[in-house]
């Protein structure tokens, strides 16, 4: 039985490797595989050959991959797409995960705590000043809050601060920190959110904008 | 090249922040370049006493640690114009964080900057005073006329008589209450200053007002109607070298004829 099958479809070749196969057998097949149809194919086909490989339950290290590219690289009119499997590393799936969640917090945060959070943060509680909420993404407020709140914490300019914008003392969004003082306190009310706008300061509009400025923003960074 | 002074007390509550910011905003209006520094690691008030704390971005941990240099961490206070930094301690780190060396060097960088250096002493006689007082060229120490205050304030003296400071420690007496000091039931001031043996800079009497400025950001001395603000003035202007004397009598009230007779309080 044979370690890889060549399966054809709309998108060009897969080649699927059996994951209960030897991985170095199976690389030694697909290497003999591709010689024999790369002196088949030039001569007839002057389009380029675009390949999937596909390792069902098995996951590639980085280095293996390298190899399987590298190989694909000394045959110009052969296409390597990606290398894909079914299944992913716990730790890229929990990494995934944490950026992807929804936190609620609705504790009190006195002063001199600082809380991380990884993902968006729906924050109930009340903080107090000289503390901070830090979330990786988005901050939505609907609690009472006095201290720091950071959003997209630490790099991440797309994410902003909603709600109750109101006795904030600083917004923070990625490296840009917004302080409110006496001057510029009318803008920071309840039913405002806070984001980073195109010159990358933080601007401040109503939350029933919202959803114009997110397509605006998405437009401008996809 | 500028003075750094220490405001300490050993006892907690006194007042010694209070002093700061007081006697800091007045050298400041009076034209003098100043810069506070809090060493409260962890329990931090200069800050909110002057109003200044949504505009802190770093602190005296970051510059410490060199994260960011001293003019970054500097926090300016608008209504002084160019006059009045503060560089805040940190409510997030620990106090050890901090040792002589680098508190030393970042005071000794904002004395070539400034006039004054004003630093506010956490209470007690522990790490973070030691820190404190180890660099300062001249000292406050706060008081309140009562036993417990005055027998700190005299362990602290002895402490800073030993570090031979360039400049010797000055006594304010802060929180004198007019009413004992009319009914005679008050520490004297006279003994207080002979206890301690050092010179008074100053008396602050306890008034309300100064609960009322410092709660909504501002300081005493600027009120015209207060008279621990104007107190805090002529501690200033003592420091700068102007000859003001002390005056008992202007904080006791004087009881007229119909008060004795009647024996109002």
């Amino acid at each position: 039985m044979s370690d890889i099958i060549l399966k054809g479809g709309k998108e060009g070749f897969s080649v699927i490797i059996d994951e209960k196969a030897n991985y170095v057998d199976a690389f030694k097949e697909l290497k003999e595989m591709i010689m024999k149809q790369n002196v088949e194919s030039t001569n007839k086909d002057e389009d380029v050959i675009k390949f999937t490989i596909k390792t069902g339950n098995r996951l590639l290290n980085d280095d293996q991959k390298d190899e399987i590219r590298e190989f694909f690289e000394k045959y110009p009119q052969l296409e390597l797409v990606d290398i894909e499997s079914d299944v992913e590393a716990k730790d890229t799936v929990q990494e995934f995960l944490d950026k992807n969640k929804t936190n609620i917090e609705s504790g009190i945060v006195r002063s001199g705590q600082k809380l991380v959070y990884q993902g968006d943060l729906i924050f109930l509680g009340t903080l107090h000043r000289d503390a901070q909420i830090c979330a990786t993404g988005s901050v939505y407020i609907l609690g009472e809050v006095n201290g720091i709140v950071q959003a997209g914490y630490p790099d991440n300019t797309g994410a902003s601060i909603l709600g109750n914008l109101e006795n904030i003392d600083q917004l923070r969004i990625a490296d840009v920190i917004e302080i409110v003082t006496e001057d510029n306190k009318a803008d920071f009310q309840n039913g405002k959110f806070a984001f980073i706008d195109d010159l990358h300061s933080i601007s401040v509009d109503n939350l029933t904008n919202y959803k114009d400025r997110l397509n605006d923003l998405r437009k401008r960074t996809g | 090249m500028g003075i750094s002074i220490v405001v300490t007390s050993g006892k907690g509550g006194v007042g010694k922040t209070t002093t700061t910011a007081n006697v800091s905003t007045v050298l400041a209006s009076l034209g003098k370049k100043v810069c506070m520094v809090d060493l409260d690691i962890g329990l931090r008030n200069l800050d909110a006493v002057m109003g200044l704390t949504n505009r802190i971005v770093y602190d005296i941990v970051d510059v410490a640690q060199h994260r960011v240099v001293v003019s970054q961490a500097l926090v300016r206070d608008p209504r002084f114009e160019d006059n009045l930094y503060l560089l805040a301690a940190s409510q997030f780190a620990d106090k050890y964080v901090l040792d002589k060396d680098s508190v030393g060097s970042i005071v000794g960088e904002l004395k070539q900057r400034f006039d004054f250096v004003m630093i506010d002493c956490p209470a007690g006689i522990e790490y973070g005073f030691q820190n404190a007082v180890s660099i300062a060229d001249g000292a406050l120490v706060v008081t309140n006329p009562e036993v417990a205050s005055v027998s700190d304030a005299d362990r602290v003296v002895g402490i800073l008589e030993n570090m031979n400071m360039p400049i010797t420690p000055h006594l304010i007496i802060n929180r004198i209450r007019k009413n004992m000091i009319n009914e005679g039931t008050s520490m004297k001031i006279d003994d207080i200053v002979n206890h301690l043996g050092i010179p008074l800079l100053g008396i602050v009497i306890d008034e309300d007002r100064v609960i009322s400025a410092s709660n909504s950001g501002r300081t005493v001395a600027f009120d015209q109607y207060s008279e621990a603000g104007r107190s805090y003035q002529n501690i200033a202007r003592r420091m700068l070298g102007e000859d003001i004397p002390l005056d008992l009598s202007d904080h006791t009230k004087k009881v007229g004829f119909w008060g004795r007779v009647f024996g109002k309080k």
